[in-house]
């Protein structure tokens, strides 16, 4: 018998979330900046500076970082092109395009930076059929697609390209197994199915879930990873993660065993998390180790939006609302679980749904609101008390908001509000 | 990058530069350092223009360091578009670079740029492929499950199939050859789906003869092979797929291929994959020969946001042809049984797998509709 590709947890590895060695390793990150490994990563530092910036800000600690100098290192990146480049000198690309505006975004900083430069060069990206040049030297990825239609939509600018036609080159790379490759007919591959997921969730395109059994999530016994027969690895727990919570799908993990896994992979002397177990940590992993447990509903960190895998509080101050599928009827209470998805059905599982929660009071835990969304959602007419015949109808549509999550799986069967 | 050494440089080909080298810090951007340093490429701060011959000589040193640096990339293509006899040399030194990082995407991007340039030229589109494909074997022998390797080797049959004299000869070579490289990195899963790749190909390539053939023709050699149970048994490999008349017989041979395969290396869900995908063209490709590129739904089936099949169209999915058989899934019955029969071989002394098997059990039950059982 073939060995299986996996990671043993070990009793030696932690157990516990240190949230303050992490906190101290990001701060302390590239303060030595003749270290060899900070050196040779110049070639990403935007991408490492938002790396840090997002682990750092979800740890509620981004007065730690120097805002100042942050920004005017990334005023120095713009090109005249509008795009902007990892580090000074060095060429502009639109994965580091996308890296400082999301940085720039988060301090709400925008306005420092040439932003309709940034839209010209973004909109010059885009080919006749959809895809985006990564720069000008031609080569096509669907990351560039995910990066570009990303970019656009914190800057509100969406409309500069031709989001159909983005959208259908990114639906071209769907393979037989629901997964998305690179480019049209390559691998499917985890981190590309949260590109192109991501990448259709902001331009509202529905996506059709009933294909998608790519989706790593039976993949190792602990850990996650993102194609058949690799080792498990921490990033991965948030690629497949984010792109089944942005198909309402999150409850098909085994939330106990990933985010044992995940813990596992912290450095307890360094702080910062590695891709596994005993390795050297980086802000890489740190972030979608954090952003992972995230999602899985640890309320130390703050809530992180799947799409654009930045503070939802951030992506709330801008308005946006990316798409989100909803959850399966079969992720309800156990005696609902054997619900059939018929629209009639689910209606009446949900006026089953309202009149439990009704009759047992089930507040949100944290805020205490005994209406169905607590009042930091902004689902349907954003009034903090709905009647029933409301509710119902917010059900029936089947949408349910970004912070009041139904923790299934879990035995937990009340409201959790996020919103702080 | 700073202390990588002094770059000793005979006077006659360039002066002696002083590049503004710096580690852009946060304090003091634009530090002037006195020695010769591969430093960052600020391009704006060169005290004297190096020649480009000089300049291509730093850049291998820098890119032998560290192969990812884009911008040392784009420094070079600068070069080459003043430049195009430097070309050649250029697809030297990136194979050189990949027998030191196999998996490195800006290599093989660099690479693409080139060949795009070449394929306008005056070349022989035949020898730029083989050496392509040759490097791209090389590549993912090195190191597992090499993504741009395969995704390279995929593009360049793509982009060169249409300039070389005979494109399906080609085709069918690879298709020897993956096999051999399938039976000796049976858990390399990106050499499989590769393939696939393979198989999408040369079922345009047999299209025609296919469209010749009858549909009850095809139906009766697809159920020949259900039902005659030989797993393990026979030896695929005396097959000539050069032979095969049909893409149903190439499809029939690779499921044979493959089950083979499970049973002789127990324990790897590559295999299981791609078994799926077979299963998965076997079962629409009964009716038409060609193949299907996407899994997207089925012609006329309504679904509802979140992807499920709306009432009317469940319902219809129950209608028999008017001659009461059911001829779109003549195939069920027997697949079933096949599949069957592999499952029941897979037993729980083997734990791997036991579960996959059982993962493949799941997948046929809701994505094929079979019921196969792992307990009988």
């Amino acid at each position: 018998a073939a060995l299986l590709k996996d990671v043993v947890l070990r009793p030696s590895h932690p157990k516990t979330f240190l949230l303050q060695k992490h906190v101290d390793y990001i701060a302390s990150y590239g303060t030595d900046k003749d270290e060899y490994e900070f050196c040779m990563t110049e070639y990403l530092r935007m991408s490492g500076v938002y790396w840090c910036l997002t682990a750092i800000e979800l740890m509620g600690h981004l007065d730690r970082m120097n805002k100042e100098e942050i920004v005017s290192f990334i005023q120095q990146c713009q090109d005249e092109s509008g795009g902007i480049s990892a580090s000074i000198g060095h060429d502009p690309h639109i994965l580091y395009t996308l890296s400082a505006v999301q940085i720039l975004t988060m301090y709400d900083a925008v306005d420092m930076v040439d932003v309709g430069k940034i839209v010209e060069y973004v909109k010059g990206l885009q080919q006749e059929d959809g895809s985006f040049y990564g720069d000008k030297w031609g080569e096509v990825d669907t990351r560039f697609s995910f990066c570009s239609v990303l970019c656009l939509s914190l800057l509100g600018r969406l409309d500069a390209i031709n989001v159909d036609k983005a959208s259908d080159f990114v639906v071209s790379c769907m393979n037989f197994d629901g997964g998305f490759g690179s480019k049209p007919g390559s691998e499917s591959h985890a981190g590309l199915i949260y590109c192109c997921v991501g990448m259709l969730s902001p331009a509202q395109i529905g996506c059709r879930p009933a294909g998608v059994v790519a989706v790593r999530a039976t993949a190792a016994v602990w850990g996650l990873n993102g194609r058949p027969e690799k080792l498990p690895d921490v990033c991965y727990s948030w690629w497949v993660l984010s792109s089944l919570s942005m198909l309402g799908r999150l409850h098909w993990i085994n939330k106990d065993a990933l985010v044992a896994f995940i813990l596992a992979c912290q450095d307890t002397e360094t702080g910062g998390f590695s891709d596994r177990p005993g390795d050297v940590p980086d802000p890489f992993h740190t972030l979608f180790g954090l952003a992972a447990l995230s999602l899985l509903g640890d309320l130390t960190v703050k809530p992180v939006n799947p799409t654009y895998c930045m503070p939802q509080h951030v992506i709330d101050r801008l308005g946006l609302r990316p798409q989100k599928l909803s959850h399966s009827v079969n992720c309800y209470t156990p005696a609902q679980k054997k619900l059939e998805t018929t629209s009639r059905q689910r209606l009446a599982t949900a006026i089953l749904l309202v009149a439990s929660l009704q009759s047992s009071h089930a507040p949100c835990v944290a805020c205490n609101d005994t209406s169905l969304h607590c009042r930091h959602c902004k689902v349907g007419d954003g009034n903090d008390a709905h009647t029933v015949a409301e509710q119902l109808q917010m059900l029936a549509v089947a949408e349910w908001c970004w912070y009041c999550r139904w923790i299934a799986g879990a035995g937990v069967e009340k409201w959790q509000c996020m919103s702080q | 990058m700073k202390g990588y050494g002094k770059q000793e440089i005979p006077q006659k080909t360039c002066q002696p530069m002083v590049l503004s080298g710096m580690i852009p810090t946060y304090e003091n951007p634009g530090v002037t350092q006195p020695e010769i340093e591969l430093g960052s490429p600020c391009k704006n701060t060169f005290l004297f223009v190096p020649d480009s011959s000089c300049m291509l000589r730093l850049l291998c040193g820098a890119l032998l360091l560290n192969p990812d640096v884009s911008t040392f990339w784009s420094m070079r293509r600068d070069i080459v578009l003043a430049d195009s006899q430097q070309e050649h040399s250029e697809l030297h030194f990136t194979a050189v670079l990949l027998s030191r990082k196999p998996k490195c995407s800006e290599v093989f991007a660099h690479r693409r740029w080139l060949l795009g340039r070449l394929l306008q030229g005056h070349v022989s589109a035949e020898d730029l492929l083989r050496e392509e494909l040759r490097l791209s074997q090389y590549a993912a022998d090195r190191y597992p499950n090499n993504y741009y390797a395969w995704s390279h080797r995929m593009w360049c049959i793509n982009q060169f199939t249409p300039s070389i004299a005979a494109p399906v000869k080609v085709l069918w070579e690879e298709w020897d050859a993956s096999r051999l490289w399938v039976l000796r990195h049976v858990s390399d899963h990106s050499g499989l789906q590769y393939r696939q790749f393979l198989l999408k190909k040369l079922s345009a390539q047999l299209a025609a003869s296919d469209d010749n053939c009858e549909q009850s023709a095809r139906n009766s050699v697809i159920l020949q092979f259900l039902c005659v149970p030989s797993h393990g048994e026979g030896d695929s490999s005396e097959q000539n797929d050069g032979n095969a008349k049909s893409f149903t017989d190439l499809l029939l041979s690779d499921i044979l291929f493959n089950t083979e395969l499970i049973l002789r290396f127990t324990g790897h869900e590559a295999l299981w994959y791609h078994r799926r995908f077979l299963l998965y063209v076997l079962s629409t490709s009964g009716v038409n020969s060609k193949l299907p590129l996407s899994p997207l739904s089925p012609p006329n089936c309504h679904m509802s946001i979140d992807g499920i099949p709306l009432e009317k169209d469940l319902k219809l999915a129950d209608c028999k042809s008017p001659d009461g058989k059911n001829t779109d899934g003549f195939w069920q019955v027997p697949l079933t049984a096949y599949e069957q029969t592999l499952v029941s071989k897979c037993l729980p002394e083997d734990a791997n797998q036991f579960r996959l098997a059982g993962q493949h059990c799941r997948w046929l039950s809701r994505i094929m509709h079979l019921l196969v059982s792992q307990y009988e």
